[in-house]
């Protein structure tokens, strides 16, 4: 039998991260980002359920029944002044005062040691997921610079934000 | 009658009323020391120890003040003929000169012996029912304890040569010889129990004064010396046979220290006990190359209320090690939470270590830089005695330039004392492995869901023919990892647990990996591990001694790992399927761990995040009446609009209910459009058998209905109903 091309088409949501001290973005930033909207999410009031079983349902003819969404993650780190350093993205933590955040280190999803200052990174994420921390370390032993980023599900745009 | 008599009478009624046996043989060891005496119970496991009574009692009419001190003690686990328990510790009472009986409450009771030595006794142990016991110089004796026996009580010399200078002595439970370390030489002796005669096994390597020794069911000998409290083990499960020796004392735990030390303990019973209550001892989580497992010394920690740990969690107890593939996190609480690889580890660089306590104290910590299977090569040693304060402290580990660019280990071990040691017991705290990996610069790890978590694979395997939406037939846990370099495909690994079977047809499960073909898998450095587990959730493999099949399906071009030809073979139950019929629970019983490295850098674009888990027909079994004959290997079932494999039989497609067209890369869905199988992004709870999905989980409807914009969430806790769900 003939190789049958592999037919999983997943969603990808490119999102952007811009580092703490990396922090304004100018007008041509907003430019950039301000791509074409998305499709107004169709609002539909509930109904009263007339669907018993499952087989009683009509799915999408797209639908995949998988329950992630690829993330694409810009990092753009040239104003931290130095590489190498070390990124990871985490779907579980706490912060514990400002600025301050205590990770679940067993929640990591991405881990990727920087040598170049832009990079992108593709990664999936649980749908019911709608935040992340994105933390960089240094190997010279600066202090690590996290951040919370809001993972929009729903969104088919590409975000980019230039710093 | 005088006011004192009758003080003497209700005190011995009280005693009596108190003397109860032992009810089970204790996995406790029983330490007496002092004068007065005081009764400690050591966990041996980890060298922490309770007062279990500080009073001891004293004899009726006994004109001696004060109870005296209890030596030479042992444990007679000895059962009536009728059931009755006659489980006493039996000793000398060196005060009182006083052979004496003590209860399960610690009481002692004098016992009225005939042809009692003049002299002291602080050797002693008891075997079938009989009290022995030893003075250099003196001699070695016995007593029976048997009430019915003629000769009960009464003392006989085995003999009068008695030249060891032991403190204490005890039975090995599968022979009947007795053991002891000379103080004075360290050399351990053996002792015939019918004439005396001892015989020189060799030096223990440790001298001292070991005032206590207690066996376990396994034949491991334990010696605490007086002095400094230590702990020693001796391997005397194999006393004898050819091999066996040297037996030298191996570092334990750390225990009380005193002057005055006795020991006794029921030997037929095992170290750790859970029928006694849950254990409050945390263990390590590697291979068993690492000296993990109980059996080999591996570091352990008591549980302490209030004492330190790494984390936010304190840890949970168990019956022994994990043994890494099922690792302590995926039992019980998530608690090997207190290590952050903040940089990764990357050769040649100093890399950022986050130690999150509980409270200050100090670290120990190893890495296996050269992946050879243990921590005791040179420069292995990264932390000893750190001191940590409370919360996050960030330690820096330079990576050798030689360190071995490959999956390795690395054991934090942290507590109130120091100069712990990579194996052996600990009074408090707890012991961190990780799994590790030694990389470059310019690699990147993808985890789904995380590193530390799995989703879940429902199938209903009635395809081609409609199931019943209980989505349970085949149910497996998840996880996979990417490793991209260069932006292209290093390598990739996979960690399951079979969850569920719901099936009465016979499945096998596979995973694809999406457009990498077999050939590109460097053999040599894969990695293909499975275990069965007990129902504690311990691993059964002992993965350093079994080298597990290749798991890459020959016939095939394509990367396909066979996981198992029918999930069947995985797991043992009575029930009629497998974990799910809440009347029937069983515990997870199989877990496999796939690591496929490359030989060169492949195409990363075809992968995706899942690659491509599939269930398929177990070769030579009925598959349902569509089918004329037994489909076997060519009936595929894949998620939704996943190509099948080159082994899968076109022919198959687009019968009964299914509606698959290739051309259009339609697959495994009904005119309906929904599939027989999904992928569930947390450790879900899938529906009992017969449950309808939609039972369990109603908001899945308008999930479906309003094509994935509303419930996303619709498979959390929150949404689910309990009570159609397996438990």
């Amino acid at each position: 039998m003939k190789y049958l091309a592999y037919g999983l088409l997943l969603r990808t949501t490119t999102l952007a991260l811009s580092m703490l001290s990396l922090i304004a973005c100018n007008d041509a930033n907003k430019a950039q980002t301000s791509l074409p909207d998305k499709e107004p999410t169709q609002t539909t009031e509930p109904e009263e359920s007339t669907v018993e079983r499952t087989s009683d349902l009509v799915a999408p003819s797209d639908m995949k029944f998988i329950s992630h969404n690829q993330i694409q993650l810009s990092v753009d780190i040239g104003a931290q002044g130095g590489i190498p350093a070390y990124l990871s993205v985490y779907s579980s933590y706490e912060e514990l005062a400002e600025a301050q955040w205590q990770v679940d280190y067993d929640s990591r999803m991405l881990a990727s040691s920087l040598i170049k200052d832009k990079t992108q990174h593709t990664f999936s994420v649980p749908q019911h997921l709608n935040n992340v921390l994105v933390q960089l370390w240094f190997y010279d032993g600066r202090a690590a610079i996290s951040r919370e980023v809001a993972v929009n599900q729903n969104s088919n745009e590409e975000i980019i934000v230039t710093l | 009658m005088s006011k004192h008599l009758i003080f003497i009478m209700l005190l011995s009624v009280s005693q009596l009323a108190n003397s109860a046996p032992f009810e089970t043989c204790p996995t406790k060891a029983f330490l007496f020391q002092g004068n007065p005496t005081t009764v400690y119970g050591v966990n041996l496991v980890t060298g922490t120890d309770v007062v279990l009574q500080d009073d001891v009692g004293n004899f009726d009419g006994d004109l001696v003040v004060g109870n005296g001190n209890v030596n030479g003690v042992g444990f007679d686990d000895t059962i009536a003929g009728d059931g009755t328990s006659l489980r006493y510790l039996f000793g000398f009472n060196t005060t009182k000169r006083k052979f004496v009986r003590l209860d399960s409450d610690f009481q002692q009771t004098e016992l009225a012996v005939t042809n009692q030595p003049s002299g002291n006794f602080f050797v002693g142990d008891v075997y079938n029912h009989h009290y022995y016991f030893y003075r250099k110089n003196k001699g070695f004796y016995k007593m029976n304890l048997d009430e019915a026996a003629d000769n009960y009580l009464a003392i006989e010399t085995i003999t009068t040569v008695a030249e060891r200078n032991l403190t204490d002595f005890a039975f090995h439970p599968s022979n009947d010889k007795l053991y002891g370390v000379d103080n004075s030489s360290g050399i351990l002796y053996e002792f015939d129990k019918d004439t005396g005669t001892t015989t020189d096994l060799g030096s223990t390597g440790e001298v001292g004064t070991f005032g206590a020794g207690y066996f376990d069911v396994n034949g491991m000998y334990y010696v605490a010396r007086n002095q400094d409290g230590k702990i020693y083990q001796i391997d005397l499960s194999n006393v004898g046979e050819v091999g066996s020796a040297p037996y030298l004392a191996v570092l334990f735990a750390t225990g009380p220290l005193s002057g005055q030390n006795d020991g006794a303990r029921c030997a037929n019973a095992l170290l750790i006990d859970e029928s006694e209550g849950p254990s409050t001892i945390d263990f390590g989580d590697a291979p068993d190359s690492y000296n993990t497992s109980l059996a080999k010394n591996g570091p352990r920690h008591e549980i302490v209320t209030d004492g330190p740990y790494l984390g936010r969690l304190p840890p949970d107890g168990e019956a022994d090690a994990r043994l890494g593939l099922v690792s302590d996190d995926q039992v019980g609480i998530d608690d090997e939470n207190g290590i952050g690889f903040v940089t990764g580890l990357a050769r040649g660089l100093d890399n950022v270590v986050v130690v999150n306590a509980s409270k200050s104290g100090y670290l120990q910590a190893w890495f296996d830089w050269n992946s050879d299977g243990d921590f005791t090569d040179e420069g292995e040693q990264i932390f000893e005695n750190i001191p940590l304060n409370k919360g996050n402290n960030n330690l820096l580990v330079r990576v050798p330039i030689t360190a071995e660019f490959s999956p390795s280990w690395a054991r934090f071990r942290f507590g109130s004392q120091t100069d712990i040691g990579i194996t052996g017991g600990a009074a408090d705290g707890e012991v961190e492995d990780h799994a590790i990996e030694i990389s470059d610069l310019g690699v990147s790890y993808q985890y789904y869901p995380t590193n530390g978590s799995y989703v879940t694979l429902a199938y209903e395997d009635a395809w081609p023919v409609e199931g019943d939406f209980d989505m349970n037939d085949v149910v497996f846990h998840y996880r996979t990892l990417t490793v991209i370099k260069d932006d292209q495909l290093q390598r990739v690994d996979v960690y399951g647990q079979l969850l569920a079977i719901g099936a009465q047809f016979h499945n096998g499960f596979a995973i694809r990996i999406p457009g990498i073909q077999a050939s590109a898998v460097d053999t040599s450095k894969m990695r293909y591990r499975h275990t069965k587990m007990d129902d504690t959730g311990n691993a059964m493999t002992n993965f350093d001694a079994v080298e597990q099949a290749n798991p890459i399906e020959s016939t095939s071009d394509e990367l396909i790992a066979i996981i198992a030809t029918d999930v069947w073979d995985l797991v043992t139950t009575s029930c009629e399927f497998y974990r799910t019929d809440s009347d029937c629970t069983d515990h997870i019983q199989f877990a496999f761990e796939l690591s496929l490295p490359f030989t060169e850098l492949q195409d990363a674009e075809k992968i995706s995040t899942l690659y491509d888990p599939f269930i398929f027909a177990t070769e030579s079994f009925y598959h349902g009446m569509v089918f004329d004959t037994q489909p076997g290997r060519e009936l595929e079932i894949h998620l939704a609009d996943t190509a099948p494999t080159e082994q899968a039989n076109p022919d198959f497609f687009a019968e009964a209910d299914d509606t698959s067209h290739i051309a259009s890369e339609r697959y495994y869905k009904n005119d309906k459009n929904l599939p027989w199988s999904m992928e569930v992004a947390t450790e879900w709870k899938h529906p009992r058998s017969g449950i309808d999905l939609l039972k369990a989980y109603p908001d899945f409807e308008r999930y479906v209905t309003t094509n994935k914009v509303e419930n996303t969430n619709w498979y959390l806790e929150a949404q689910r109903v309990d009570n159609k769900v397996y438990p």
